[in-house]
This record gives C-alpha cells, structure tokens and sequence, in this order.
C-alpha cells in the first residue's frame, strides 16, 4: 500500500515537471517575440499572404539600396552630365494657330531653358525652367503665336543650363 | 491532480493564443476590383493640405515606426539595433556596423534635419546616429506638415508617398540606414540609370528637400498640365499609360484620367498596375508589373480609408438622398446630416432609377447599417482605427474617448451606427472629441453628465477650459446632445429667439415677460447685467417650472419694494401687500436699485385711467376725480407703476372718500360717506347747506352700497359741536352759524350728542364765513321775529314787544324756514 502510494506520488511529481518545462519554454518563447528579439509569429500571422509578400519587395529595395544595386541613392554618386543627345525638340501647330515647342529633356533633374527661334529678320526669345519629371524632364509653355514671326521657315534654337553644363539643340519647322 | 496540471496546460495553451491573437492586427484592404485607373484619388483628397496638424503627422509616425516588414513591435525603435537583422549578419547592430551604418539608427519618428531650402550638394545637418539635434532642425513630421501648407498637397499623400517610394519603407522602419534618407522620395531621381533605374540628383539629396521638393513638383503638375506644351498626363482626356518602363516592353493602354489629382500621380510615377499586380495586391505581380500607383492607393487605403470621397446620388423620381461609398449606398436621413459628412446638398448627383438601383444596400446579414449617422463606428476592432467611435460634424469626425464620455455627451451604445471603415475613415481627423464644444453660431458649451451647460462669458470659458481644447459642432449636432442650465458666475439675462427674455441667476431662471418687468428691474441700463442672446433655443434647458420675474417683490429680508428702475419705491407694511418673494441672489439684485420714497396709497399706471387707493392688502378702484381729492390727492401724490404690479394686488371695492355723496339706484335718498358708513340727509335744504350740488351725488348700487358703507343709522345732523364749547355750528340754508354754547343750549341741543364737526366729514361746508347765531332770528320770508330758548322758538306779538324784550337793543339772525320749523313754536312774547 505504501509502495503504490509512493509510485503514484512519482509519477505525478514527473507529470508536474514537465508541465513546469513547458510553461517556462512558452514563456521564454513569448517574452521574446513581445520584445522583439525574435519574430517567429510574424511569420505565420496573415501577413504570409499579402503583407509578406509586400515586405519581400520591401526587404530587397533595403538590402539593394545598402548594397547601392539599383541606383544612385547612396550619396556618394552622382548622376551623369546630361549632353546635347539628351534634347528631343518637336512642334505642334494648336487649333489656335500658335506653335508649341515640346521639348524632352532626358537625364535632366532641373536647369534653365533659353529658346530662341528666328524667322527672316525677326527673333523670339523665351526662358522658362525645367520640371523634373522621372521619365523626361521638360520646359513648359514654350507656346508661340505665328503672328509674332510670320510665316516661313523657324529656326529653333533651346539651349539648356544645369549644373553649369549648357547643351544646345536647333531644329527647324516650316510654319504656313 | 492530473486535472489541475491539465487546466494549467489549458490556461497556458489560451494565453499562447491570446497573445497570437493581439499581436496580429489586420488592416482596411482593397480588392483589385476597386481599382479604377483614371481616379486613384480625389482631387479634394489630394490637395486637403490641412487634413493632418503637425502633431497628428507626428502621432501618426510614432504609431507606424515597427508596423513593417523591418519592424518588431509597434510604436518601438530598435535605435540600438539589438534584434536580429532580417537581412542576416546577426543582430542588426552588427549588421550596420558591416555596411557602414552602425547603431545607433535613428527612426522617422525621432529624425530631425535643419531644412534644405534650395538645391545644392551635400546632405542637411540632422540628428541620425544619436547625433543631438542641430540648431534650425525640424522634425519629419513638421518637414512633412511645412510642404504640405507650403505646396497645398495633403500630408496624408506625402506620407503615402514615403511609405511607398523610400526603401524599408522609412515609415514603419524601425532600424533605418542614413541612406533611406537621402533620395526618400525618388524626387529628382530620372529613370536615367542603367535598365532604367534611378539616377537620382546629389543636388536634391536630404530628405527635408526630397519632401519639399516632392510636394513642389506635385504642386507643379497641378498647376500646369493643362496648359499647352503640358507633355505628361493630362486630365480629362484619355492618356497611353505604361505597364512598365519603355525598356521593359510591356507596352502600355489607354486610360481616361477622371481628374487632375490622378493625371499628376502618373505624372510622378508614369506607370499603372497591370492585372497580375492587382491581383496579389499586397505582392509581386509579373515581370510587366509597376507598382507605384498601385502601392500608393493601397497604402492610402490602408492608412486613411478610401481615396474617394463619398457621393451624394439620388434618383429623380425619389427624395431620398443616399452616399454611395465603397461600392454601396447609404441612406442620409436629413440634408444636415449630409453637410456633416463634408457633402454639400448642392453636389447631390441625380441618377436614373435604374443606376441608382444598381447599387446595392449593404446586406442585411451584415451589422453595417443601411443609413449615415451621426454616432458611428466601423465594423470591425481590429482595423486601422482599432473600432474607435466618432461623432461626425462639420465634415470631421470626433473620436470618443470611452464609455465615460458617451455617457457624458447623453450617448447610449444604441445609437452607433456601423458604418465601412472606407466611408469613416476619410472623414477629416476631428481629432478626440473634447469635453468642451462650440458651434458654428459661435456658442461654447461645456459638456459633462449628459448634457451641455452653455457658457457665454469668455473669461469664465477660459478659466474653465484651461487645455484649450474644444471640438466644433453644427446647430444639428449640437442639438443632440440634451441642453442643461448654463454655467455663469454671475446674474446674466438671455434672449432666446422665440421665448421672452430671462434672468438667470444661482442657477436659476426667472421669465421675464414684459418690457415693462425689465425696465422695473433696471435691465435697460442701470443694472450691471450683461444680456447675451443665443442662436437657438435649445441651447439652455432644464427650466423646471420658472416664476417670472415680477415688479412688486419681497426681498428676503421682508422689505416690499416696488420696483421702478431708478425711481424704486418702499411699500409701506400698513398697505398689507406682498410681492414676489425674493431669494438672497435676486433680493440684491433689486436692492441694487435706489428706493426713492415710499409708495402713495394712490396708484396707476400709464396704461389706464384708473387711479387706485391701496387699503387692507387690496387696491380699490376710485370713481372720480372729486372722490380722489375727497380721499386727499394731491397732498397725497399718485404713483405711477406698472400694470403687472397693480394686477398682482388684490381688487377690492370701489373707494369713496369721506364726504362723497351718494345714493343708490332705487331711492331718491341721498349719503354722505362717513368712515366707511353713510349717513342720510333728511332734506334737500340741509344737503345744500352743506355745500353740496347735485352734480356732486354718485349712484351705485344698494348692494354695493350695504356690503361696503352700510347706512350708519343716524342722518346728517343740522347742529354741529367742536371741541371747543362756545363754537357750534348750525348748518343752514341761508349761511352757516355758529353757536355758543348757551346759544346751542337756547336750541334744545346737546353737545355730547351732536356730531363733532370735521373737514373731512363735511369737505364742501365752508365754515370761514358763518355767522354767529343771535337768539332772535326770523326767516327770510316773513316779518316774525323769534326768540329761541329752551328748545323753543317763541315768537313776539309785536314790534313794541321785541324792542321791550331786548331793551332796545335787537340784533335778529336770518335763518332758513327749515332750522325754524324744527323748533317747536312756543308762547307768544
């Protein structure tokens, strides 16, 4: 009777330990994911589906902009000088009559444009500053009504200032 | 024992879950469904410059920094880079070491940097890496705030932008490198580089001038596409849009742009999500996928609802007036409302029953209710704003604190309303709804034990509300909420619109009904009571059953005073009447007017004729003019008071002074009034000898006349006594006379029973001229001469006879035939 009784108290005091090891373990596991020193829940929370998925692309610009991989962002670089190739001229002649000079300015974060067009004796100029913008950057509102230099044939001159670098592009366009 | 151990495994296992379950916290997300290419957002979303202060951008980074994929715990930054790094190297202190940023790292939260006004190498001067906080540096959040005012783009797309175009993203990041930093934006960052990459210009490095400049070029697009030669994307018109850069390939599609807001997100960014990246929303979609508007939208979604505003629509055969949000519709039950949710009545689309039929109601199945209200909430805990309650007004919403202030605002569980989150959330932050509130009619109110006490003084306002806090409500906001009394720390007066003007004094009220009662009371200048109207009634409450204010009072140490403004008068305490009893707070508001005399007996007011005459605690008509002067005006003067004054005393009967004449309808028998009794005249000789005319007699009834001047039993007497013996009077037709007392004796009368002559009895007997009466006396009419004694009137035979009589010396009085006839005749002398 008391061999029984001694085998059952051993048993139950095993049972106890075991109860005790998994209660600490728990705890352990628990403390340090709430202090976060680990972050095993989060890998299994709903973010495995959608916000995850999102947090890979956002590891990989981190790791790739440490790494410098993708672009210039480290400060230490700088973006190169833009050159004349970087200037695409074009017209448009508006329902109004006027012609609007488009220009697109690749490599160009922001500058300066002077246009100068000349028709026979007659000259216009316009200046107006470059707007970034990630594609092409470009001059706006280079709009000139016909009247100003009459008919014929517009030589078309832009030349734009950044950086202290001046790069030049002429065209011309037969305006009737 | 077996059984305990397995309750604490369960236990166990149930905190486990718990702790999963709250650290786990699911946001607002879109469906690819919901995208529409040409209106990533609203304009009036876009430019709200004002929809986030300074401190709420703040507020809003501090509970962001951990939320990301770099991130442990919400609101912490790893500064010390103590944790494992996700990108391997061992803990993240480590890692940065390795890659030449050690710890500490400084997160957006905490980042300051003096601000990069102008192009130019170099980074700003900021405290990253523990660095102190240079002098001239500004926090990201006011970097972030200062743009948007200064460019009029809302900081909420600012901080969509970050959140979307900086790496980790630097929003939720919780161990930033300095190089987040630097080209936050991708502002001034061409797709120059190799394979189109970014080829990002040194001259705009800092992220003060990545987030100015990015708010700058925002600005920018907004204001000139479209003017000619504008050759990105312009509003309105269908625009080619790229899958991808040009070098990629993918080609592109057209879009019809809806507004300019979306045109100069493509201009930013000039790429649209193709379907794969739609459909994997929160990942990668193809190798032709962009995702920079896509993020954008979503990432606006997930931190401030829908980009969106709400639309009013209704159909033209049907009043009702519905917002249609998140691809439902919701019933606005008044137009008030509808102008709280920041949707003026005047942009209510009509649609055609067939369109508006086409958008459904929420389900029935769901707790999301069918109409707007003003207490709502959204669906779920656990969303973006954690289930937080709000009270729309004004085009914001209010968040509630707790249940304590529901309770304080009169609110119960049963009036919010489930709402989506997309339909909330966009509403303008109100911030937490304060405890003191105003209105759009500029009243301020305070609110507390589910009511709200107007307040009107400033300087008690600002004593109160010492925070400064206050949240602004419409009038219909405002009236949900139950007015209580106002809270003022001295007598004031409010004007309400509809109802008369109050005294509102120790937290009570007191009507005033009249203009007269507020002149009385010295409210049109003498008293120094401010007067505050208010724009809606409803604003004060709690009036109980309110006594009106009256002029006749008793103050609360027992002086009757009727009140006249700066001619205030003493009622007597003989008068026996009382006004309205005062309280110690309304008695020294009367008793700051000056009491110039005491009230006259003789009472009127301006509004009437009738003069009254105060007796016994009643006030009594007085009939005529001659009767007043009988009763003694005008050495008694009259009092002019107020009609409510003289209606508040008792009415009693007609007053007649003494000495009026009288007689009732019925008989021809004529009264003087005597001390409130009346006394017969037995003819009409002795009723002129008195000095009376005819015109003098007023008639009532014999009624009137018994119940009030009972008849006295006697009759007006001939023969009159003074308190002095030797002057008697005889009132007689012919003049009066007066009598010594042997005279007096000679005529059979007595002084003890003779009446005693008074001017009040007898007001019209003038007795300056009588005469004294001789014992010969004769009427006029004939020649016989008598002598009067012993109660006799003895004539003589003859002439002889009288000579002899009175021994040569005969002075004969003229009396009338009436005096004579009284007197019985005696023996001849």
């Amino acid at each position: 009777m008391i061999i029984k009784s001694l085998r059952k108290s051993t048993r139950s005091k095993k049972l106890l330990l075991t109860v005790v090891v998994i209660v600490v373990l728990i705890s352990t596991f628990l403390i340090l994911e709430k202090t976060g020193i680990t972050h095993i829940i989060g890998l299994f929370d709903n973010k495995t589906t959608d916000q995850a998925k999102e947090a890979e692309i956002n590891s990989n610009d981190k790791q790739d902009l440490i790494d410098s991989k993708t672009d210039n962002r480290n400060s230490d670089d700088t973006a190169p000088e833009p050159t004349v190739d970087d200037i695409s001229l074009s017209t448009q002649r508006e329902i109004d009559g006027s012609v609007t000079i488009f220009n697109e300015l690749r490599n160009y974060s922001d500058g300066t444009c002077d246009l100068t067009i000349n028709n026979d004796n007659k000259t216009y100029t316009q200046t107006a500053p470059v707007l970034y913008q990630a594609e092409f950057s470009s001059c706006i509102g280079l709009n000139v009504p016909v009247a100003t230099l009459g008919t014929g044939t517009w030589q078309i001159s832009l030349t734009v200032t950044s950086k202290g670098k001046v790069n030049t592009k002429t065209t011309s366009v037969e305006v009737q | 024992m077996f059984k305990k151990i397995s309750l604490l495994v369960v236990v166990v296992a149930a905190i486990s879950i718990g702790f999963v379950a709250v650290s786990t916290q699911t946001t607002y997300a879109v469906a690819a469904s919901e995208w529409k290419a040409g209106n990533i957002i609203d304009d009036a979303l876009f430019t709200d410059a004002d929809s986030m202060s300074a401190a709420q951008i703040q507020d809003f980074l501090n509970r962001m920094v951990g939320t990301g994929y770099y991130g442990r715990i919400a609101g912490q930054c790893d500064t010390n880079g103590l944790r494992i790094s996700e990108l391997g190297g061992g803990t993240r202190a480590q890692y940065g070491a390795a890659h030449s940023n050690p710890a500490p790292f400084t997160c957006l939260k905490d980042f300051y940097e003096v601000p990069k006004t102008v192009p130019g190498p170099g980074i700003p001067a900021n405290n990253y890496g523990g660095k102190p906080i240079p002098a001239g540096a500004k926090s990201a959040a006011q970097l972030i705030w200062d743009a948007a005012q200064k460019y009029n783009i809302s900081p909420k797309v600012l901080l969509v932008k970050l959140g979307t175009e900086s790496a980790g993203p630097l929003t939720s990041d919780d161990w930033p490198f300095l190089k987040q930093y630097t080209y936050a934006m991708g502002s001034h960052c061409p797709d120059s580089g190799p394979g189109g990459s970014a080829n990002c210009d040194s001259d705009y490095a800092g992220f003060s001038i990545q987030i100015s400049s990015s708010a700058a070029l925002l600005r920018y697009y907004l204001d000139n596409m479209t003017k000619p030669g504008w050759p990105y994307k312009k509003p309105y018109q269908i625009n080619s849009i790229y899958w991808n850069i040009v070098e990629s390939g993918c080609g592109a599609s057209n879009v019809s742009i809806e507004n300019m807001a979306t045109a100069a997100l493509y201009t930013y960014t000039p790429y649209q999500p193709n379907q794969a990246a739609l459909n994997n929303m929160y990942g990668s979609g193809d190798c032709c996928s962009a995702y920079g508007n896509r993020n954008f939208w979503r990432t606006y979604n997930d931190w401030f609802g829908s980009t969106t505003l709400p639309v009013a629509i209704k159909s033209s055969n049907s009043p009702t007036v519905y917002i249609q949000s998140g691809g439902y519709k919701f019933a606005v039950p008044t137009m008030a409302l509808l102008q709280d949710y920041g949707i003026s009545s005047g942009s209510i689309k009509t649609l055609s029953d067939a369109a508006l039929n086409a958008v459904p109601t929420p389900s029935v199945l769901s707790d999301i209710s069918k109409s707007i209200s003003y207490l709502v909430k959204s669906e779920s805990n656990t969303d973006g704003d954690l289930g937080s309650i709000y009270l729309i007004s004004v085009g914001k919403r209010y968040k509630l604190k707790d249940t304590q202030q529901m309770a304080d605002f009169g609110f119960t569980s049963d009036q919010v309303r489930i709402l989506p989150y997309g339909l909330i959330y966009p509403i303008d932050d109100g911030g937490q709804l304060a405890s003191f509130i105003s209105t759009t009619t500029n009243n301020v109110f305070k609110v507390s034990g589910g009511k709200k006490r107007i307040i009107f003084s400033e300087a008690l306002y600002n004593s109160l509300n010492t925070s400064g806090k206050i949240s602004n409500l419409s009038k219909s906001t405002a009236r949900l909420i139950t007015s209580g009394k106002p809270i003022s720390d001295k007598p004031i007066l409010i004007k309400k619109l509809t109802t008369a003007v109050n005294l509102y004094a120790n937290e009570t009220y007191y009507p005033i009904t009249s203009m007269q009662v507020y002149s009385c009371w010295g409210f049109d200048g003498i008293q120094n009571v401010p007067l505050y109207a208010i724009a809606d009634d409803s604003y004060v409450g709690d009036f109980g059953k309110p006594q009106s204010l009256k002029c006749m009072v008793t103050t609360n140490t027992g002086q009757g005073l009727l009140l006249n403004g700066a001619n205030t008068y003493a009622i007597p305490s003989s008068y026996q009447i009382s006004g309205q009893t005062l309280n110690a707070t309304t008695s020294a508001i009367a008793k700051n007017l000056t009491v110039k005399s005491n009230l006259s007996r003789f009472i009127k007011s301006n509004n009437s004729a009738t003069v009254w005459y105060i007796e016994k605690g009643k006030k009594r008509p007085i009939s005529s003019y001659p009767n007043l002067l009988l009763l003694g005006y005008p050495s008694t003067p009259l009092s002019i008071i107020d009609d409510i004054s003289i209606s508040s005393i008792a009415t009693g009967p007609n007053k007649l002074g003494n000495g009026q004449v009288v007689k009732d309808s019925k008989s021809q028998v004529v009264y003087s009034i005597m001390d409130n009794k009346r006394t017969a005249y037995t003819s009409a000789e002795l009723y002129l000898a008195y000095g009376n005319k005819w015109s003098d007699i007023e008639t009532y009834d014999k009624s009137f006349l018994d119940s009030n001047y009972p008849s006295s039993g006697s009759s007006v007497s001939r023969y009159l006594a003074t308190d002095k013996a030797d002057v008697n009077y005889l009132v007689d037709d012919k003049g009066c006379k007066i009598l010594t007392s042997t005279i007096l004796g000679s005529h059979g009368q007595s002084r003890a029973s003779l009446p005693i002559y008074s001017a009040s009895y007898y007001p019209r007997l003038n007795i300056t001229n009588c005469q004294p009466l001789l014992k010969y006396v004769k009427n006029q009419s004939t020649s016989t001469v008598y002598y009067v004694e012993n109660g006799e009137k003895r004539p003589f035979r003859s002439w002889s006879s009288l000579m002899e009589h009175s021994q040569q010396n005969v002075e004969i009085s003229i009396i009338s035939d009436s005096t004579l006839k009284l007197l019985p005749t005696g023996s001849t002398i």
